[in-house]
Formats: structure tokens, C-alpha cells, sequence
């Protein structure tokens, strides 16, 4: 079918009751939230009661699309995964790119909505408006690319794209995660469990209709000119020729890059890590780009020597070095490949695999636990074969040692105890990114209130930096001076986070890459708006803009407050707090409970939210109209 | 350059399957976004790491031509290219299967077989490939031996991931 | 005498060329005085010569020049100074 970008659709599937069912989204609900992260945030809250188990029937997944997925506008093919986390217990968006989005915009889909849990292993199949559930019991057990090699045989179409779970899902590990389009990893907070806990094998797509934008030519060159400007942004460049992994020189020179479980700032044979390594040392093979994106910000590889095994494979991200790499000691590039590779097939999350297994490491290195404990293995940091292993036996829980991992360092921790909890990098159950949140402060906050855990995957402070003039300019906007553009100070983070909530909220809702809005600024509040009035035919603005990333933030924030979340809940991993960088530029710097109560303080503050509780107050739903949406969670003012 | 040839310039090396070419194409013959309505297509091939847009390149001995039984397909001097007048066309796919680039297709939304006309010599997809995958000067493009490389590239793909038996 | 440790990332022959240099300061030295001493000593082919500065990542001692004197800031006997093509990462 071919539709306007204005009427939404919402695909409904009972996998208990095998049923499915199609609803509209209202347009006041698009001018309120824009669509994708902020929509979904809605049909979650609406749709789920506290307390409910994320591993039982009453999740449920909400798989969204942006509303402009499918046009020209640049970089705009991300998705997103929203649902109640099982490794958190809070709410949960993921990400991701590849092309499924746009698949399903086209077969007619703005959101398909999984609720229940199907009897035995299944898989559904998307064919634009034929729904069908299918066995997938002969799929069950499979790695993510021989899944999709079968599918796509089955189906008898090469061109349709799939989001599979591997053994880790369906092991229901709680970092498991769902490969989008072969190369595209929805990582975090154990969706791929949630997956797996109802039995979806994977999602098939095929959409051979079309979108219409409602003032075509105006929508077709504005996008393009956007497209141009982002394509001539030194970022997007720096991200074509090295991809993410290209900042690990300057990250290891500024004494920033998280090694050996975090316990330093800095690793020898850096370099090895790097992007710019995998292109000269002749790794790199192609670049992969996101639907109608520009960037082609992600890598395709090939292993050399081999001297680790076989790889042919998409990656490596920058997390993924450092988590998988410079985190366990690591800086072998075959290795790494390896590791990374297996976390693609099994389907793991990369920075929660590998902080998962640098905790382990520190763990035995201390000789809190034995190799007797560890299922045998021997986990000094650096060794390459143990790390291998672990990866393997994490996915099918495979071992006492290796189960127990499979729940996260939170749980691993307290059920090891003798205080190895205070080397568990994360917080509300979630492993941070390798981001030293003792040396950015915006990045400090933002993590500490991020409602899925301490990531930059909800919102990224990357212009606080000040690495260029256009963050420089952004900085300037938020706060009056750009001298405010350094991570150091404390002073104005509450704003700079603010800003970078509502943007990136923004962006995600209508399918932007975040690249190209918080790292890069080609895209921008203004010409989002712009974009969203030609597609949908209505007058918007950047104002209304920004209130719509403003409500989906304020109601995953309402989501948390329900299942019991409060101020003591943001924190940062208990070494961000306690240990100060040991070394480097930024030696003896930390965020201690006292600097981030007063970030704390001052966020909340500005939010309009009760500063002991961090409770929403009524007033400020109301003033956002989100009153009869999650006004059951305010603190009556 | 061969005389009588002229075709987009198609480097596959460049391609990352991005898809906006499909978008400006189908925008600019359709007026709306979808890409089963573009004339160039992507193909992904998976373990090689390889991208491939494929397009009709205007052949001098073009199989699509003969192989029409109502005479829809023919070579238009203007430009120089090798088009199907759809008003004529009886969907009955016998240009498509003659093809060797599998670069005409028909698509499932609408009844006619579809291939690409160089938009009047100005293709619309050119200026959206931000990586430079794909280029046009008037009279020119890819020779014969050029030709044989990007249809090679699909094969030997093909070949790779048979070789492996589809696993990594 | 006083020298100063240069730290060369991407600016050779290659995106992960890498070199380190030491180099003899008089007292005034500026981290601009040094760059341009390097562009004149580049090979041909190096990134160095076309490399504008606006393109560059500039340390001394770890620390971005911005949140110093920028281009001017004067640098000491031992300091590290890191030049580097500015990348994104995330």
C-alpha cells in the first residue's frame, strides 16, 4: 500500500492467543510525540501495569519505526525496541539501525506491538498486510547469520530483512540482544531475553509499498540539502573513513580510554584498537550504512591471520574495542574480531559481554574467586582464549560460573560479595558505557539519570567537548557562552542535559540517526520541524518539537517512578564515585555523591520534578498535557 | 568509449547499500518514496562485504529488445537509451527474464515492466549518492570491459558465499 | 636543553601512521611554532602538509589546547604534545 507519512498504523500480535489486530495513531498523538521513542513510550506506559515480570506474557515489545523512515530525509532508517527491561526492571528503548524500519513503513507498519508468549518457538512474517506466525522450532538454536541465511531461503526472498535473536536470547540471557538486518545490534538491557522469554525467533519484513510525503517537492529538497550539509560535516567524514573506533587514538592520548575494568585511563598498543588500524592494516573490506544514510559510519571485516578463527563479519563499534578490547586487557586485533563476531552470532550485547567478563577478570585477578569458580577458566586479564571461551558459555549459560554471569555484574556481585560489587561498572543493573564519567560532567549526569541505566544511548552531551564550532555554537544556544563547552566544569550541565534529552528524544522519534543531530549538527531542531510539517501537511515548529522530546523523556521517567524507582536510583558504578582517575590529563578527578546531589539538584529542579524523590510534580505533566497519560505516577504538588 | 553507449558509472566498491538512490529514483518517476518502484536496485550480498546497484546499462546488443512481443522496449536515439514505452507494455516478463543484469522488474504495486531511461539524461540518482558510488557525463559511462567487472562482482559474491557453504 | 615530546597520530602515510619525535625548545616555544616546524620537515604524500588546523586534535600533556591558550599556549621542558586528525566516536 502506499500511504501518506501522516497516517500511522499500529500492528497488534497475541502470541498466546495467536491473534493480530490493527490500530491507527490519533495525529494529535504525532504532533504530541512525533512518533517512534516518544509514541512508544506512550503505548508502553498505557499498556503495562507495575510490577510485571519483563521474562513473563505481560511484557510487552513495541517495535517502532520514525516518521520519516522511508523518505530521503538523511540517515532517518532508525528503529527502536521498547519494553520493560529484564536485567533493570525499568524502562527500555533500544535503538538500532540497518533497514527493517524502512521494510516495515513500507509493508504498511509504523509500530508492531508483541504481547503474550507463543507455546513453542515461532517466527513471525511481516508480507506487507499477510500476517503469519510461523514454526520456527527448526530455527531454534541457531546463530543469528545462519537464521537469516534459512529464513530468507524459506521465505524464498533475499531481499527481505529480519531481526533475530541467537541462543542468548532464547537462553534468555539478561544482555542478550536482537541483530536488525544481519549487522545492526538492538543491544542493551537484555532485550533480546524479552525476545526469547516469548518465544519470537526473529521477525521476517517485506514492504513493497510506498510512503508519500504531503508537500513532495518541498519535502525532497529540503531533506536533500540537509543531506549535503551533513555529507560535508567533518564528523560524518571522520566517521566514513574510520568509523566509531576512529577517537580511540585521542581517547588513550586525553587518558580516557577505560582498561583493564576500568581500573585505568590508558592501554599500550592502543593504536591496534583504532579504526584507522583496521583500515591501513588492510582489515576493513566495506562500509555499511543504515538505510538512507550518508555516514556509512559502521565497518565490514575480514580476519588475516586467522590465528584466532574465520571472520567475515560487520563491526567493530567503539564500545565493542574498548568493552571486549581494552577493558579485559585485550588489544589483539584478530582476537577482538573474534570476540566481537561471536557476540554478533550469539547474539550479545558487546559493552555488557565485555564488562561483564573485565569483572570477572578483576575478580579473579584479585583472587576473590578461584579457577575451581570459574568453571575452569583462567581469567587473568589479557587471555585472549579464556575470554573466547567465556563468550561461548555466557550465551548458553553454559557452567555455574558462566550462568551466573549471564545475569549481569549486578547480580554476579552480590551473589559473590567481599565487595566485589564495588568493581561492577554499572548501575540500576545495567553496565556502563566506557565513558569516564569522572572526567564529563554532563556526561556524568546524564548517565546517572538515564531511566535504562549509565549509557549514552538516551541521550549523548557529545558538544560539551567543544571538539568543533558547531558544538561550540549549540553550547553557546543552551546556556549563553560557549566557555561552558568543557567537560570539567559543573556548573550549566543540568541545561546542556536537558537540551540533549529533548533532541535526542526528537531525533529518535523520527528516525534521525543521533549522529547526525548531537555529534554532527547538520540536523537540527529547526529543520526537523521544518521536515515534519511538509511530510505530515501541518504547521509545526521547533518549539512544539522540542515539547515532544520533552514528553517522551518526562513519561519513561513516569514509567520508572511506578515501578518504585526514585533519587537514589541515579547513581553512577560505586568506582566513578569512590576511585579517582588514577592517571593521565585527568588524574585525581571523580563524581562523588556530593558533586552529582548538586548535578542532581539542579536537574531535577529544571525538570519540574520533586528534587528528594525525583517524582514528576503534577504540574509540570499537566503543563506538558501528559497529566491523563501518566499522571498516576506524579507527586501531587 | 564504445559508440552508442552510454550508461551510468557504476564504482560497486563505493556502494554501502544506503538506498537513497532507490528514494530519489522512485520520487522522481512516482512522486512518492518506494523503493519497488525505483529503476535501480540494491543488491546486498552478505560474507563478501559487497553492495551492488544494478541497473539497466543500455546494452548495444540489448536481449530486452527482441525479446518483447508487442515491441514496448525499444532504443531511443535521444540520450542514447534503451527504454519500455509503459503504455504499451503487457507486463508479460519476457524482457525481464531476457535481461542477464536482472536490471528490469516489475513491480508488484503496478502492472508494467520497469527500467531506467536516465531520467532524460539528467538521472535523479546521481546527485544522492553521497558516496560516488554512481556518476553520468552525456555520451559516457561504463565501457564493456567496466560492464563485465560489476556484473562479475554480483557472481563471484554469489560464488563466495556458496563456497562457504553460508557460514562464517 | 629543553625538549619536548611530539606525539604524531594519522599525519605520516598512513590513517594509523604514528610517531614520536623529541624536539629541542627555546624558552617562547608555542605549540603553533612546533606545528609549523613539522610541516615544513613532512615527506611528500604525509597528511601533515594538507591538513588544515581546524581538522586537528591538539594536546599538551593530554589536555585539548582549547581549554588552555589554544594555538598559543607555550609549552615547558618534558611536556607530551599529541597531533592528531579529529574523529568521532560513540
Amino acid at each position: 500500500m502506499t500511504r501518506p507519512i501522516s497516517q500511522q498504523r499500529i500492528l497488534n500480535i497475541d502470541l498466546t492467543q495467536r491473534k493480530t489486530w490493527v490500530e491507527p495513531v490519533p495525529l494529535d498523538d504525532l504532533e504530541g510525540l512525533l512518533g517512534g521513542r516518544g509514541v512508544a513510550a506512550k503505548l508502553l506506559y498505557e499498556r503495562t501495569a507495575a510490577g510485571l515480570d519483563p521474562l513473563g506474557p505481560e511484557n510487552i515489545m513495541i517495535f517502532g519505526t520514525g516518521t520519516l523512515t522511508g523518505t530521503n530525509a538523511p540517515s532517518s532508517g532508525r528503529s527502536s525496541v521498547t519494553c520493560k527491561s529484564p536485567a533493570t526492571g525499568l524502562y527500555l528503548k533500544v535503538s538500532v539501525g540497518g533497514h527493517v524500519g524502512a521494510m516495515l513503513r513500507y509493508a504498511g507498519w509504523d509500530y508492531v506491538v508483541i504481547q503474550g508468549a507463543a507455546s513453542s518457538p515461532v517466527y513471525l512474517w511481516v508480507n506487507n498486510d499477510q500476517i503469519e506466525i510461523r514454526d520456527a522450532r527448526h530455527l531454534w538454536g541457531r546463530g543469528t547469520r545462519e537464521t537469516d541465511d534459512l529464513i530468507k531461503e524459506e521465505l524464498g526472498d533475499e531481499a527481505i530483512h529480519t531481526a533475530i535473536i541467537g541462543p542468548a536470547g532464547e537462553n534468555q540471557v539478561l544482555f542478550s540482544c536482537i541483530m536488525f538486518s544481519r549487522y545492526n545490534s538492538a543491544s542493551r538491557g537484555g532485550v533480546g531475553a524479552v525476545m526469547g522469554s516469548k518465544n519470537l525467533k526473529a521477525i521476517a519484513v517485506r514492504g513493497t509499498g510506498g510512503l508519500v510525503a504531503a508537500k513532495g517537492q518541498s519535502y525532497y529538497r529540503l531533506a536533500a540539502e540537509m543531506r549535503r550539509t551533513l555529507a560535508a560535516d567533518a564528523g560524518s567524514e571522520s566517521l566514513y573513513n574510520w568509523g566509531t573506533a576512529g577517537s580511540i587514538p585521542g581517547l588513550n592520548e586525553m587518558g580516557m580510554l577505560a582498561a583493564y575494568n576500568f581500573s585505568q585511563v590508558t592501554i599500550d598498543n592502543a593504536e591496534r584498537l583504532s579504526g584507522q588500524y583496521l583500515l591501513d592494516e588492510g582489515y576493513l573490506i566495506g562500509r555499511e550504512s543504515c538505510f538512507g544514510c550518508s555516514t556509512a559510519c559502521h565497518r565490514y571485516v575480514r580476519s588475516q591471520s586467522h590465528e584466532w578463527g574465520h571472520v567475515r563479519d560487520s563491526g567493530p563499534e567503539l564500545e565493542t574495542v574498548l568493552s571486549l578490547g581494552a577493558e579485559c586487557g585485550i588489544t589483539d586485533t584478530e582476537a577482538l574480531l573474534v570476540a566481537n563476531r561471536l557476540c554478533n552470532d550469539l547474539g550479545m550485547d558487546t559493552i555488557s559481554a565485555g564488562h561483564v567478563i573485565s569483572w570477572a577478570m578483576e575478580t579473579y585477578e584479585r583472587a576473590i574467586v578461584s579457577r575451581e569458580e570459574t568453571d575452569g577458566l583462567d581469567l587473568r586479564f589479557g587471555n585472549v582464549d579464556a575470554l573466547h571461551s567465556l563468550l561461548g558459555r555466557l550465551a548458553y549459560r553454559d557452567g555455574a560460573f558462566a550462568d551466573l554471569l549471564s545475569r549481569g555484574t549486578r547480580q554476579a556481585s552480590l551473589e559473590v560479595g567481599r565487595d566485589s560489587w564495588k568493581w561492577a561498572i554499572q548501575a540500576k543493573g545495567l553496565e556502563q558505557s566506557a565513558v569516564d564519567t569522572r572526567a564529563a560532567k554532563s556526561y556524568a549526569l546524564a548517565f546517572a539519570v538515564n531511566p535504562r541505566g549509565p549509557d549514552h544511548l538516551m541521550t549523548e552531551t557529545f558538544a560539551e567537548f567543544g571538539f568543533t564550532q558547531e558544538s561550540l555554537d549549540v553550547i553557546r544556544e543552551i546556556t549563553g557562552d560557549e566557555k561552558y563547552a568543557n567537560p570539567r566544569l559543573t556548573e550549566k550541565r543540568a541545561e546542556i542535559v536537558r537540551w540533549h534529552e529533548d533532541v535526542y528524544a526528537a531525533s529518535e522519534a523520527l528516525g534521525f540517526c543521533v549522529f547526525t543531530s548531537t555529534a554532527a549538527f547538520a540536523v537540527n531542531p529547526k529543520n526537523m520541524a521544518q521536515l515534519f510539517s511538509l511530510g505530515l501537511g501541518v504547521p509545526f515548529d521547533e518549539r512544539q518539537l522540542m515539547l515532544a522530546g520533552r514528553r517522551a523523556v518526562t513519561i519513561e521517567r513516569c514509567f520508572n517512578v511506578r515501578e518504585g524507582a526514585r533519587r537514589q536510583d541515579d547513581l553512577l558504578p560505586w568506582r566513578m564515585m569512590n576511585e579517582k582517575v588514577p592517571a593521565g590529563a585527568n588524574a585525581g578527578m571523580i563524581t562523588d555523591k556530593e558533586m552529582l546531589d548538586q548535578l542532581l539538584d539542579q536537574y531535577y529542579a529544571l525538570h519540574g520534578w520533586d528534587i528528594d524523590t525525583a517524582i514528576p510534580l503534577l504540574s509540570t505533566l499537566e503543563q506538558l498535557g501528559l497529566a491523563e497519560v501518566c499522571g498516576d505516577a506524579a507527586l501531587d504538588s | 568509449m564504445e559508440a552508442g553507449i552510454t550508461n551510468l558509472n557504476i564504482d560497486t566498491s563505493k556502494c554501502t547499500a544506503c538506498h537513497a538512490c532507490e528514494l530519489a529514483c522512485s520520487f522522481a518517476k512516482e512522486g512518492f518514496y518506494a523503493p519497488t518502484l525505483s529503476r535501480i536496485r540494491i543488491v546486498q550480498v552478505h560474507d563478501a562485504g559487497l553492495n551492488v546497484p544494478i541497473v539497466c546499462v543500455n546494452c548495444a546488443d540489448a536481449p530486452c529488445i527482441p525479446a518483447c512481443p508487442v515491441g514496448a522496449v525499444y532504443r531511443d536515439r535521444a540520450v542514447p537509451v534503451v527504454r519500455i514505452k509503459e503504455e504499451d507494455c503487457i507486463a508479460c516478463g519476457d524482457c525481464i527474464r531476457a535481461c542477464p543484469f536482472g536490471a528490469v522488474d516489475r513491480p508488484p504495486e503496478k502492472d508494467v515492466a520497469i527500467m531506467c531511461d536516465l531520467c532524460g539524461g539528467e538521472p535523479a540518482c546521481v546527485p544522492s549518492c553521497i558516496y560516488g558510488a554512481l556518476s553520468f557525463q552525456p555520451g559516457g559511462g561504463m565501457s564493456i570491459a567496466d560492464v563485465k567487472r560489476w556484473a562479475t562482482a554480483k557472481i563471484i559474491a554469489a560464488r563466495t558465499r556458496e563456497e562457504r557453504g553460508g557460514a562464517l | 636543553m629543553a625538549q619536548v615530546h611530539l606525539r604524531l597520530f594519522g599525519l605520516g602515510k598512513g590513517a594509523a601512521s604514528k610517531a614520536h619525535l623529541t624536539q629541542a625548545i627555546e624558552p617562547g616555544t608555542t605549540v603553533s611554532t612546533l606545528w609549523e616546524g613539522l610541516r615544513r620537515d613532512s615527506g611528500p604524500g604525509d597528511k601533515l602538509a594538507t591538513i588544515d588546523r581546524e581538522g586537528l586534535l591538539v594536546l599538551v600533556n593530554g589536555r585539548p589546547i582549547r581549554f588552555l591558550a589554544g594555538w598559543e599556549t607555550q609549552v615547558a621542558d618534558n611536556d607530551s604534545i599529541s597531533f592528531m586528525p579529529k574523529a568521532f566516536g560513540g
